[in-house]
Parts: C-alpha cells; structure tokens; sequence
C-alpha cells in the first residue's frame, strides 16, 4: 500500500506480466473485502482489449469492479491466459459476495490513470502502481 | 494560526516542492504563470494550512489544471484542497465555452457527489433516550458500505432512463418526498441536457439496485444538533435556530456514476490526441467543450447527476420514515424539510461577469460547492435576499458548517466556495493513529452514536485525519467568498 491523502494505492512488483496482472487485481480485491475468504465455486473468462499495458491495467481491474457492483461476483483467484500490450485473456475463480463470511472493506469505486506505472524493469522483473478512488 | 507570517521569505514568495507561491492577501496565495500554464493558480487558504497543502503534490495539481484549453481567469483551488487524480479536491476552474475543454477528471467519477440538509422542528432534548434507536432505524433503513444495494426496488431498464432524465423528480413521483422539495436543490434536481440514450447498458446495469444507497468511504447520514448561530437573519431565513435537530446526507451517483466517468475517460484518452491537447497529467484528459466527445460527456455526465439528485431524494424519504417509526408522528408533524441540496462534483454552464461583461462559462467543480449571493434568480425564493445555503459537512466527530453564498464569490471564484473539511491523513495514516484505540466508544462518550458497516471505515475516517473544518470555514468567510450562518454537531451518524 501507498499512501495518498483522499485514495488508496498499491504498489506490486512480480515475476512476468501475467503475475502482475494477478496479483494487483487479487491485492485490489483484499482492499474490499478479504480475499482469501473468498469460495472458488464460480468460473469466469474475460478477453480485454486496450491501448497499452497501462490502460489494459485499467480495464482489467475496472472490469472486475463492475462484475461486484452487478453480480456481486468477488473473484479469489486469477489466471492469466494471454497477455500482450494491448490484449488481456483471463480466468477468474469466486463466488457471490456475502457480507456475513467475507470481510468488508472499501468500496472502490474506480482503478485511475492518476499516477498510474505498468513497467517492464530491468531484469525482466514486472512493477505496477494503481491508485483507486474510494 | 494566521500569525506566524514572519517564515515567508521577504517578498511574499515561498517555495518547496518546486511551486513557488506568491502572497497576494492573508488568504490568497497565487502560483505565478510558468510553462505551459495558460493562466496563474490561485488558492484560498491560511498561512498555517498552506504549510499542510505544500506537503503533499494538490499545488502542482492546481498548476496542472491551469494547462487546460480555454480556462479562464484562474485555476483555483478552495482551502479544503488536497491531492485527487487529476484536478485537486477543492479545484475550481472556469472554462470558455467556445476554446474551452470539459474535463472529467474536473467532475470525478463520483459525479454530482453532494450534500443535502434537512430541518426539523426537533430540539436536542426530544432526542434524549431515542438516539440508538434512531441510528438504528436509520442504518436498516439505508444500506451502507461496499456492495450496498437494494434500498428501494431494483430498477427496469426504462425507469433507470427516467432517473437519468428526470432526477430528483423521479423520485419524487414515485413516492421519495414531495414536489416542494425540488425548489431547494440546485437546478432544481436536474440537470439539463441528459441524454439517456448516450449512457452505456453497463452503467445502468451498474446503478440498477442503488438508488437510495449512501457507499462507503467519507459518505454518510448524520443527525446533529446546530450548536451555533453567527447570522441570525440568515438563519432565520434557512429555518435554522439553536437547539435544532437537522439531518445531513452526502452521497453521490454510486456506481452509475463511476461507470459513466470510468467510460469517458476512455473516450477522451483518444480525444487528446485527436485534438492535439498538451496535458501534464493524463488523468485530466479532456476535449473541446463544442466537440461531438466533449458533447458526448456533458449529456452521459448530465444523467449522472440527475441519478446522484434522486438517490440524495430517496435516502432523505427514508430517513423520513426512520423518524416517523421513532417519534409516531409523520415527517410533516416533525417538520423534515429539505433546507437545501448541494453538488460538490460536477460541471455545468452558469452565467458569470467577465470583465463587466455577462457570459456563460463551463464550471468545473471539483469538492467545491456553488455560493450565490443574495438577489441571484436561481437562488430559492425564500432564501435570495440573504443568498445561496452553502453546505460545508465535517467530520464525524466535530461539526459542521451552514454558510451563505456572497456577492464577493461572483467576483472572486466565480460563485465558488468550500465543500468540507478536506482530508489530512492519508486512510492508511489514520488507521496507525487509532491503532488499538476504541473509536466507536470514544465517540459515544462524547455523545455521538455511530453505525457502520466495516470497521474500517470509522477508523480511517478519524477527525485527525481532517483539517478542522472550523478553519476551512473561517477563511472562505474571512475572504468574504461565503459568511459562516451556522454550526451543527454530530448526534448519530451511519456510515459505510
């Protein structure tokens, strides 16, 4: 976690692009309710286009907000099938949100382009930077 | 707090972090046209609070709006600014309706966020012995906290397009109050230009089951008391006097909204380009206000205010019922009349005078309320001889502020003025500093009663992670852009 005055960031660093691209959404998803509490009964895929990296970053992890605001769908777990600049394959396991077994946490209302980093480091190493509205 | 002046460098200017500042009055300070700015940044604030603002990166913000095509005047930011995406919290800026750009991140995906009074003819002592039944009965009634929904009925898809054309009167016609309320919301509850069929399926299927819902985060219902009287005509006017029971709402457009900003932003990513827009910060993406995408986003922004407008209706109709099932009497015997309904997120087209001259300018409003003064034809008839009610909610465990709107804003700010306290702390900050503190206790000691949905929540949002909103209040009345009518304390509060 970063600090922001009015917001919440996070800040991730992984292995390949596919891991970055999980673990930031599952780091988003423990901001709102507790991730590891979350049942691997339903399967979901989703295939996203964008302009880079960075925008796919937000689509992905916006798409993800609008599934919990439309099904209640809290997903624990991530794969990420394909992945380039500007396309996103992935799967996602979870369940229904239930108040009363999963945490609460914020309620994120968006994933922002402010201050936002999607970068390949040296190495060969993945790093990301989101700051959410809540 | 205003009395250690003697750190400035001599000539006014002081600088860290690389803006410099010039002094223009004990409340102004100004960031002096450099680079690519268009025109000088302008913030309304203490000598003390601006050694708070200058820590964190909201000044360079305010000199990043000031890159915007067509903003005129000044960027201004209010003394409750702090650090947002884009556009500061607190961020004012005025753009020309032909060279201008409408930007959303000078709205914020919370769209037409904003806060309603209601009065009552409740005193404090009616209250005694009813308080947890009353914070009870109000947070069963209005859901609360991440995920909440299904406060009234879940929508159909044709009155989702009703709510986003028609707003508060949606509402209202459909049980949520009354028609009188509609006088004492800003445009009336509804903002003009909302093209429902502009609005993506997503953001409708987004908001379908949230309307009458608060969220979560600085969102809240709060009972208080006004403890305070500094206008007494003014107050006369807004129906306020000491002892008095009122209730406060601040929510927005929920996920509706958010959808509606989330989409736009992608729209205007492409836009800049198109246009050739230089931008310092891509989060202020923006477009021609007279292009077919700037046109797009005001109609799409238009239908998130007017859903923000009901959803602030349907929470205040519940509310009502909370009281009437605590006290047996109906909300008119309680005298539950909406005082008055600000927008503290948005843009829209007012009238202002630009060097002498009257012309329509696009007005952002970033955590900024409109403050007009006495005699201004959209100001409720009962209240345009003292002006425009300028709602300034606090923090949970302190107070807040009733303010009026003045001729001096016109001039100034272009009818602009606080919106609250202004956050200090970072959430992750306030949740070290009440670290094995009992929050929820400390506060009922002190005779506020508060209900939450997470935990988290109450602890994050701590009154030392806010400015002292008696000190935003102080400078935008010292600076003569609103005057200080009012003052009311928390009894009960919900939160998410």
């Amino acid at each position: 976690m970063i600090e922001h005055t009015a917001d919440i960031g996070i800040q991730v660093t992984a292995d390949t692009a596919s891991a970055l691209f999980s673990q930031v959404a599952w780091s988003m998803i423990d901001l709102m309710t507790e991730a590891e509490a979350i049942n691997l009964t339903e399967e979901k895929r989703v295939t996203l286009e964008g302009e880079d990296y960075k925008d796919l970053m937000i689509r992905w992890l916006n798409e993800i907000l609008f599934w919990f605001d439309t099904e209640t769908f809290v997903p624990g777990r991530f794969t990420i099938e394909e992945i380039e600049s500007r396309k996103l394959v992935a799967k996602l396991w979870g369940e229904r949100f239930d108040r009363s077994r999963h945490g609460i946490g914020y309620d994120i209302k968006a994933a922002t382009y402010h201050e936002l980093r999607v970068e390949e480091l040296e190495g060969g190493h993945w790093f990301a930077q989101v700051i959410f509205d809540v | 707090m205003d009395r250690e002046e003697g750190r400035l460098k001599e000539g006014g200017m002081a600088s860290e972090g690389g803006t410099p500042f010039k002094k223009i009055s004990d409340y102004i300070w100004e960031i002096p046209k450099t680079g690519g700015m268009r025109v000088p940044g302008r913030i309304f604030a203490s000598e003390a609070m601006m050694r708070t603002i200058k820590t964190d990166k909201s000044t360079d913000q305010v000199a990043n709006v000031a890159h915007l095509p067509g903003i005129l005047k000044y960027s201004m930011a209010m003394p409750d600014i702090h650090w947002g995406y884009g556009f500061p919290i607190g961020g004012v800026a005025a753009m020309d309706l032909q060279e201008g750009v409408v930007s959303p991140g000078g709205v914020g995906y919370d769209i037409n966020c904003g806060v309603r009074l209601v009065r009552t003819h409740l005193t404090r002592k009616d209250l005694i012995g009813h308080e947890k039944e009353l914070v009870k009965a109000l947070f069963h009634a209005i859901p609360t906290g991440v995920g909440s929904r299904g406060a009234i009925r879940k929508l159909n898809q044709g009155e989702m397009e009703q709510v986003a054309k028609k707003g508060a009167r949606w509402a209202v016609e459909n049980g949520f109050g009354e028609a009188e309320d509609l006088h004492f919301i800003e445009e009336n509850g509804c903002l003009k230009g909302a093209d429902s069929d502009l609005v993506s399926q997503r953001a409708y299927d987004r908001g379908r089951d949230q309307l009458g819902t608060l969220g979560s985060g600085n969102h809240f219902l709060e009972v208080g008391v006004v403890t305070e009287i500094y206008l007494p005509t003014v107050a006369d006017a807004f129906g306020l006097f000491r002892d008095q029971i009122v209730i406060w709402i601040h929510t927005g457009s929920r996920g509706f909204g958010y959808q509606i900003c989330e989409e736009s932003l992608y729209d205007m990513r492409r836009a800049v380009q198109t246009y050739g827009i230089q931008l310092p910060d891509s989060q202020l993406a923006c477009a021609p206000i007279q292009s077919p995408e700037g046109q797009k986003y005001m109609a799409q922004m238009a239908c998130g205010a007017n859903f923000a407008w009901a959803n602030r209706q349907c929470i205040m109709a519940l509310a009502r019922g909370s009281f009437e099932q605590v006290f047996g009497r109906s909300w008119r015997e309680l005298g539950m009349y909406l005082l008055y309904d600000v927008c503290h997120n948005i843009a829209k087209r007012e009238k202002h005078a630009l060097d002498g001259v009257e012309r329509e300018v696009l007005m952002h409003r970033k955590g900024a309320t409109r403050a007009y003064p006495p005699g201004h034809p959209l100001t409720p008839e009962p209240y345009r001889s003292v002006g425009q009610p300028v709602l300034v909610p606090g923090d949970m465990g302190r107070y807040s502020f009733v303010l009026v709107g003045t001729e001096k804003a016109m001039e100034l700010t272009f009818g602009s003025s606080c919106h609250g306290a202004g956050r200090m702390m970072s959430r992750h900050a306030a949740m070290r500093e009440a670290k094995g503190r009992p929050i929820i206790q400390e506060l009922e000691r002190r005779g506020i009663h508060i209900m939450a949905t997470g935990r988290r929540t109450v602890v994050e949002e701590i009154s030392e992670a806010y400015k002292d909103v008696a000190d935003v209040a102080h400078v935008v009345d010292r600076v003569g852009i609103s005057r200080k009518v009012a003052k009311a304390e928390p009894i009960c509060v919900i939160k998410g």
